[in-house]
């Protein structure tokens, strides 16, 4: 039989114990309260439309995410089993390079997407909103008239011509963007719906599209590498 | 409010400048970046949600980089909406800067390198 005092301090102890869970409990309860009024908050200052695109965006990204990580979890497999035979299967290493090179849009490619016709004048901004949401699309290389165009290339505009990276190209523009036909579809939709008022647009699905422009690599004279 | 377009209208005339290297907010600017809106944020590379203030840091030569943004025919509506809402927008060389690596990895799934 237990005391008069140990049985006090076992009280109270308890009593201690359930205290501090009931204050854990009510932090808990007013950072879950805060945090949702916090986003009803957000969302309540966008429209429905806004928030349907924000969570069809979302979506999309995740998604993609998801494609990416069971990708590069097989590459990374690929690459440890390189390393592991002492950099035998210089393939894996390869072939790690190639995507490197047609992402920088050193090497020519080819694959699905689509091409978009602009028969009118276009303004700088415009021809990179396009790029942009082609990209955001998931749109894998881009070229227009016959130039390879990656995000660091510069499009100016001149008068009613554009530049592109120090060349001339005029009406009328092809863009050709290789990607998920369908997704890029939709982000070129939303990129012409503007242009559409005042030019002739047409948008076209390929299945094969070749991109066969190149970039010559460029040397970095400010850009140091760091470690 | 600061804009998705305002973000890439900035890397734009900073690549337009001779920039050999570009971030956002830590986040870099690869081949394939892309900014989108999501909600009162800015989507970077369709993966990082970036929130203000932005900073955008981009390695090259200073004087053109400075002379890119000084220009008054650049950034024109951005600079404008900058005086009238105080946006903030303000610009400095530094001698030494730091751009991270990228720290994704690309995947083509579309696209076949030829030849």
């Amino acid at each position: 039989m237990r005391s008069l005092p140990a049985e006090r301090t076992a009280r109270a102890q308890r009593l201690i114990v359930v205290s501090l869970i009931a204050l854990l409990l009510g932090f808990l309860l007013v950072v879950q309260l805060r945090s949702q009024a916090l986003v009803a908050q957000n969302l309540a200052s966008q429209d429905n439309t806004s928030v349907a695109l924000l969570i069809n965006d979302l979506n999309r990204a995740n998604t993609q995410l998801l494609e990416q990580s069971v990708t590069l979890e097989q590459r990374e497999a690929a690459l440890r089993q390189a390393l592991a035979t002492g950099g035998a299967d210089a393939k894996a290493i390869e072939k790690e390079l190639t995507v490197f090179k047609a992402v920088a849009g050193e090497l020519p490619v080819h694959g699905s997407g689509l091409e978009i016709r602009i028969e009118g004048p276009v303004q700088d901004f415009e021809v990179q909103d396009a790029l942009n949401n082609l990209r955001n699309a998931g749109g894998e290389a881009f070229a227009l008239n016959g130039y390879r165009i990656v995000s660091g290339t510069p499009i100016m505009s001149r008068g009613d011509r554009l530049m592109v990276a120090g060349h001339v190209v005029a009406a009328p523009y092809v863009l050709q963007a290789i990607g998920d036909p369908e997704q890029l579809q939709m982000a070129a939709d939303l990129s012409t719906s503007s242009l559409q008022t005042r030019v002739q647009v047409s948008v076209v699905r390929k299945t094969d599209l070749a991109i066969t422009s190149v970039l010559e690599p460029r040397p970095l004279v400010y850009a140091q590498l760091g470690s | 409010m600061v804009h998705y377009q305002d973000l890439q209208d900035i890397v734009n005339l900073l690549w337009a400048s001779g920039a050999e290297a570009i971030s956002v907010n830590q986040q870099r600017v690869v081949p394939t970046t892309s900014f989108f809106y999501a909600g009162v944020n800015v989507l970077v590379n369709n993966a990082t949600r970036l929130s203000g203030p932005y900073t955008i840091t981009a390695l090259g030569d200073p004087p053109s980089l400075e002379s890119g943004v000084k220009d008054p025919d650049q950034l024109s509506e951005l600079k404008s909406r900058s005086r009238i809402y105080g946006l903030g927008l303000s610009w400095q060389r530094s001698n030494s800067l730091r751009v991270p690596g990228y720290d994704a990895s690309f995947v083509l799934r579309y696209a076949q390198p030829a030849g």
